[in-house]
């Protein structure tokens, strides 16, 4: 899938992945690639300023650890941010129905 | 001498593009650089060497240095994370001090608890306001009297 595509999904995502466990962002990459199945082709430099930006606004938090012997930024999702992650999933489940009925509609009309 | 590897000449260009303050910049640099060194390392099975390696890991970071620097230079100006960096313990201290003065305050005995208790007598005196030269002179005529009725100077004005 195009990142075009994944505009403005992309918050929601991240957040998602990072309400199962804290990560830092390079396994963040990983597990989007992961769970997608491989289709999210996702420039992962874009996943840092996004990162950044949520821990500014106070649904993510961060600390330094070493992991694999090399120091990394560790994300923890926040409270206020699994409240945005229920937010987003309901907004995407409303999103997705409406496309859906508008595709089942011309699929029938083309039927 | 070798020359600078890929992810070396990635790093300066967004150290050169980067407008934040130090901490943030050391911490944005730091970051990006452990990724691409992961990318590579993850890479390099499958490359001939590790400047390729770098390469593959630099394609798959897929944003030019300046652009990175951009996306990271739009995010929250530098004013305003000083400013929170700065204002926050600030604010919290001022709060502290506030919440502790209020409790001293709330907390320390009244003075009227630890006067001591009025006699009947000092009680039944009534205060009144009376001018300086009066009150002398009610003083004098008193001390003349040697009156054991005197009422105590404090009611006498002064």
């Amino acid at each position: 899938m195009a990142a075009g595509e994944l505009q403005g999904h992309v918050d929601g995502m991240l957040l998602a992945v990072l309400s199962d466990g804290p990560l830092h962002g390079y396994r963040v990459a990983e597990e989007l690639r992961r769970r997608s199945g491989g289709e999210f082709d996702l420039a992962e430099g874009t996943i840092y300023p996004a990162l950044h930006r949520m821990e500014s606004a106070g649904l993510l938090s961060s600390r330094w650890e070493v992991v694999g012997g090399r120091r990394r930024r560790v994300y923890a999702i926040s409270s206020s941010g699994r409240r945005a992650v229920i937010d987003r999933r309901s907004t995407w489940r409303a999103f997705r129905g409406a496309v859906d009925a508008v595709f089942g509609a011309e699929a029938l009309e083309a039927g | 001498m070798r020359s600078a590897g890929p992810i070396d000449v990635y790093m300066r260009e967004l150290a050169r593009e980067l407008r934040a303050p130090r901490w943030r910049r050391r911490r944005i640099l730091l970051e990006v650089r452990a990724h691409l060194l992961d990318a590579a390392e993850a890479e390099r099975p499958h490359t001939a060497d590790a400047d390729a390696a770098a390469g593959r890991a630099l394609a798959r970071f897929g944003v030019a240095a300046s652009e990175t620097a951009r996306q990271f230079n739009r995010g929250p100006s530098t004013r305003r994370l000083l400013l929170r960096r700065a204002l926050v313990p600030w604010i919290a201290a001022v709060a502290l001090t506030s919440i502790a003065c209020a409790s001293v305050w709330a907390f320390q005995p009244r003075a009227s608890a630890t006067r001591a208790p009025r006699t009947a007598h000092a009680a039944a005196v009534k205060p009144i306001r009376i001018g300086r030269a009066r009150g002398e002179r009610l003083n004098r005529t008193h001390a003349r009297a040697g009156a054991r009725s005197a009422p105590p100077k404090r009611a006498l004005g002064r």
